[in-house]
């Protein structure tokens, strides 16, 4: 009975002990945040250029600055022209003391203790953000989880289109769930077949869907729909690259279907994405993908032909979700009439590739807990709704998003996305610096196949093996990218 | 054995020599120096002061104070930093202050540089109480400041001349290519940054030099850059004097008029020119557009597609030349003008073609004078960043396993591919290292094979 008793104790003393560690270990590392303001501290903010082209930014800053005048701090734009690497700048005191970047771009830092982890079970926000969105500014240290970044706004890739630009009596002929939505973009099936009969038989526009096929973010959606991923172990072990794995190759093969029906080697280029504003205004295309945040883009875009003022461009231009892919991962197998009245059979909702953007705080800061007010400010409710307002941004925080989906389905429906996992948030890793350049080179290589036999030259990827051993060696050189010199 | 000895190169067989009468030397001069030239030896400056040369002493003396200050304060923890590259990681979360290996490196190398100036200092220090010994066992007065000062201006001048730009040239100049060229004996780069401490490594050269995916995609970037600079310098020469030639032609009419347009195309930024040829020939650019609209598939001129591959050199090939021509038209048609027009018309007389007047007259006389720019040209378009990078970067190629290149890239696109894109820093140093052995070597090898370097006297 003693020794058990003894063990017990034991047990017991070394659990307090492991906790009392932990413990100690979160709150020396966020010692630095003691709540006291540095009295006449400046703030340096990096912003999203956008974000300052369209005045948010020094709205935000104005609004802080304001709210903070009595307690001696402000904050101010960093030029953008000042923009410092971290690793190398920030240890000689250069560069921002709060920074609004994607996760993946700011966790490139974390990884190297260049930003600060934020004592974010203190923050407002905390409760108002799902864990995915945490998560995406995650980093284990010490064997602790710690968060190096606060989430504001998630990106993900979404479907625009010109309500105006679809073609006449849809409701009749494309809405056969009369849900009021077109079926072509409910399915890509249905879109492929739409996008198939436009160009044989013309119509409002020229093409149907046209994308660059070749930009890893958006058509990685392809892979991870049928078991690709980025990264395993929950997207923090680089060992195992998963484009790969799974039916990713069936995937791929429909970026080459699509790249066979679009016939046009614009999109082998990633150029197509600035030239895609003006496209979808000048009627060249029905529909495309991007994200969220270059909305303005599309309504200056269509402003700037005449045909719409700037209201009517708001009202006319519509982001909806992406559409569901085909189970058998063949954008012809199934009638597209079929996908939309038995679509949960016949389809799969598309998860996309997305990302969180949001403020991280520098380590090498003078100041951070004035860097830490800022952050709260520019995360508050308020302050989100303000962002959403003047750049249509869709909103990490759920109380935001809620009060935002009221008008603006869309709003919800990708946070929603994001909160059941349709999103595949980017790696917090900075091995994800090495995925794009292979990712990209091979999704060039494996479009480009659809004009390879038309110029008598032997297809590649003709098959799905030939497919699988071009993502297997596109894994390969992300491998070797990640690890051969490290 | 004497066969052997006489075998021997001329330089080896003077070395025993010269370090025997140098050892000779020394032990002359241990054995000749007077107590207060080994004063001047332990400290410097104090042997001067005992001569009376008070000022010069004590400026020798401060100079020693200075250093031993600097030593003493930071310059031998500089110095030891330099071997080690840091001892403690530093922990930026905790506030744990730690080392940092790049900077270690640099003040390392600076310490070092100190310490080789210090030890020169010393030994003119050494020098100059010597001489000063001898001029008073001659019997006449040590010299005094002014007179030391006028020596300096006079007879010792080129000492003065050259001294701070010796100092500031081994400062600003050689302390940084040291600190690159060391830089590729290191393991920094890739994960090692700081905060990580890197250490000393051959493992950049291993990796470079090795049979792996990196060796060969090196040995074929090496095998196309060497082509692209040969073919890219002859294309502007030939060229760029084939222009000069035209317009200086008399039946050109309007000459100067035509003259302005390449110039117009040098005067533009050189990355505008491309960035516009970029969008040329891009998939959706002007030429695809008319070759579809015409009927014709478009062409692949800068995807990454193998069938690119040559369309994509020769785009760089041609954007190259558009933008270099220009300067060697220039400064052709600047030397045309000093060749003596009776050489031509005494040529032609003998019955000699054109083409013969020009292989025999016009390219000996420009090449001659242009010897020196063409090899300058040479270095520059083995080290042309600018064409790919803004043509064709973001994309590798996906066949004959090139690793993180493509088929256009230079060894200074792959060095800026690895070193600031992925962060290698050890091995972009290692690629900066060879590209300068080739340059260097190459443009040697021609500088004294040339006949600007063989027949330097001719027109002076």
């Amino acid at each position: 009975m003693k020794k058990w008793l003894a063990t017990l104790l034991c047990f017991m003393l070394v659990f307090s002990s492991a906790s009392a560690l932990g413990e100690d270990m979160y709150t020396r590392v966020t010692a630095r945040f003691n709540g006291e303001l540095e009295q006449g501290a400046v703030v340096k903010v990096l912003e999203n250029n956008t974000a300052i082209e369209l005045g948010y930014v020094q709205q935000l800053i104005d609004a802080f600055n304001a709210a903070y005048a009595d307690q001696g701090i402000s904050a101010q734009i960093m030029d953008i022209d000042q923009y410092s690497d971290l690793a190398t700048d920030g240890p000689y005191g250069y560069g921002p003391d709060v920074w609004y970047q994607a996760n993946d771009i700011l966790m490139k830092y974390a990884v190297n203790q260049h930003l600060l982890p934020l004592p974010v079970k203190s923050m407002e926000c905390w409760e108002q953000i799902p864990q995915n969105a945490w998560d995406a500014y995650r980093l284990n240290l010490y064997g602790e989880d710690f968060y190096c970044g606060a989430p504001l706004n998630v990106q993900s890739g979404m479907l625009f289109y010109i309500e105006s630009m679809l073609p006449d009596g849809w409701q009749d002929e494309w809405d056969l769930n009369a849900n009021g939505t077109p079926d072509f973009f409910e399915t890509y099936t249905a879109l492929y077949a739409l996008s198939a009969d436009i160009q044989q038989n013309g119509g409002k526009t020229r093409y149907g869907y046209l994308d660059d096929l070749v930009d890893v973010y958006f058509s990685a959606g392809y892979l991870f729909s049928y078991g690709g991923y980025v990264f395993g172990s929950n997207d923090t072990d680089p060992q195992d690259i998963g484009f790969n794995k799974g039916d990713a190759a069936r995937g791929a093969a429909m970026l080459r279907q699509w790249a066979d029906l679009m016939n046009n080697t614009e999109v082998l280029d990633k150029a197509f994405a600035s030239a895609a504003y003006a496209y979808l205004a000048e009627g060249m295309m029905l529909c495309t993908i991007t994200t969220p945040d270059v909305r303005q883009m599309f309504v200056r875009a269509m402003v700037n032909t005449g045909n719409w003022t700037q209201e009517e461009a708001e009202a006319d231009l519509k982001m909806i979700n992406v559409p569901r892919l085909p189970v058998s991962a063949d954008l012809t197998a199934d009638a597209w009439q079929d996908t939309i009245t038995d679509m949960d059979a016949l389809t799969i909702r598309t998860t996309m590739m997305g990302g969180v953007n949001g403020y991280g705080i520098s380590a090498y800061t003078k100041c951070p807990n004035a860097s830490l007010a800022f952050v709260e400010f520019a995360a508050s409710y308020e302050q989100v709704l303000a962002r959403n307002a003047a750049l249509g941004i869709s909103p990490a925080r759920g109380d935001a998003a809620a009060q935002i989906g009221q008008d603006d389905p869309t709003v919800q429906l990708i946070f929603d996305n994001l909160d059941e996992g349709y999103i595949d948030v980017m790696p917090a890793i900075d091995a994800v610096a090495q995925i794009w350049t292979p990712g990209e080179s091979f999704l060039i290589d494996l479009c480009t196949d659809a004009f390879r036999l038309d110029r008598g030259e032997s297809e590649l990827y003709d098959t799905l093996e030939k497919i699988q051993q071009g993502l297997d060696r596109m894994v390969q050189q992300i491998y070797d990218a990640i690890f051969t010199l490290a | 054995m004497s066969i052997h000895a006489s075998a021997r190169p001329a330089g080896l067989r003077a070395l025993p020599g010269r370090l025997r009468r140098s050892a000779r030397s020394l032990c002359a001069f241990m054995r000749w120096a007077p107590v207060r030239v080994w004063l001047s030896v332990a400290v410097m400056g104090l042997g001067q002061l005992c001569y009376g040369q008070v000022l010069k002493g004590l400026v020798f003396l401060g100079l020693e104070a200075l250093g031993l200050w600097y030593f003493l304060t930071r310059g031998l923890s500089d110095a030891a930093g330099f071997f080690t590259l840091g001892v403690q990681q530093e922990d930026l979360w905790l506030g744990i202050p730690g080392d940092n290996s790049m900077t270690m490196l640099i003040l390392g190398i600076f310490a070092l540089v100190l310490l080789g100036l210090m030890g020169t200092l010393w030994v003119c220090n050494i020098r100059d109480a010597a001489f000063t010994a001898r001029e008073v066992e001659k019997g006449r007065r040590p010299r005094n400041f002014l007179q030391t000062l006028h020596c300096l201006a006079d007879e010792k001048f080129h000492v003065t001349a050259l001294t701070l730009p010796l100092v500031t040239v081994t400062i600003f100049s050689l302390l940084p290519i040291a600190f690159m060229i060391l830089i590729a004996f290191t393991n920094l780069g890739g994960d090692i940054v700081y905060p990580r401490l890197a250490d000393w490594s051959f493992s950049a050269w291993e990796k470079l030099f090795g049979v792996g995916q990196l060796g060969g995609t090196f040995g074929k970037i090496l095998s196309w850059n060497v082509l692209w600079a040969v073919l890219a310098t002859a294309i502007n020469f030939l060229g760029g004097l084939a222009l000069a030639l035209l317009f200086n032609k008399r039946n050109v009419r309007c000459s100067r008029f035509w003259r302005a347009f390449p110039i117009l195309a040098y005067a533009i930024p050189g990355f505008i020119s491309m960035l516009g040829f970029k969008f040329m020939f891009s998939q959706s650019g002007p030429i695809n557009s008319m070759l579809v609209d015409a009927g014709r598939d478009s062409i692949f001129f800068l995807t990454n597609d193998e069938s690119a591959k040559w369309w994509a050199r020769g785009i760089g090939l041609f954007v190259n030349a558009w933008i270099s021509m220009p300067s060697i038209m220039l400064m052709a048609t600047g030397i045309l003008t000093n060749i003596n027009p009776d050489l031509y018309e005494a040529s032609a007389l003998d019955g000699a073609t054109p083409f013969k007047q020009f292989r025999s007259i016009t390219l000996p006389f420009v090449l001659f004078s242009t010897t020196p720019v063409l090899i300058g040209q040479f270095v520059g378009n083995f080290n042309n960043f600018g064409i790919f990078f803004f043509m064709r970067s973001g994309v590798i190629s996906n066949y004959g396993d090139y690793f993180l290149a493509s088929d256009t890239d230079l060894l200074i696109n792959w060095l800026y591919n690895l070193s600031v894109d992925n962060n290698y820093y050890s091995v972009g140093a290692a690629i900066s290292l060879v590209i300068f052995v080739i340059t260097s070597t190459l443009s040697l090898m021609v500088y004294v094979r040339s006949a600007a370097y063989k027949q330097e006297d001719t027109y002076q």
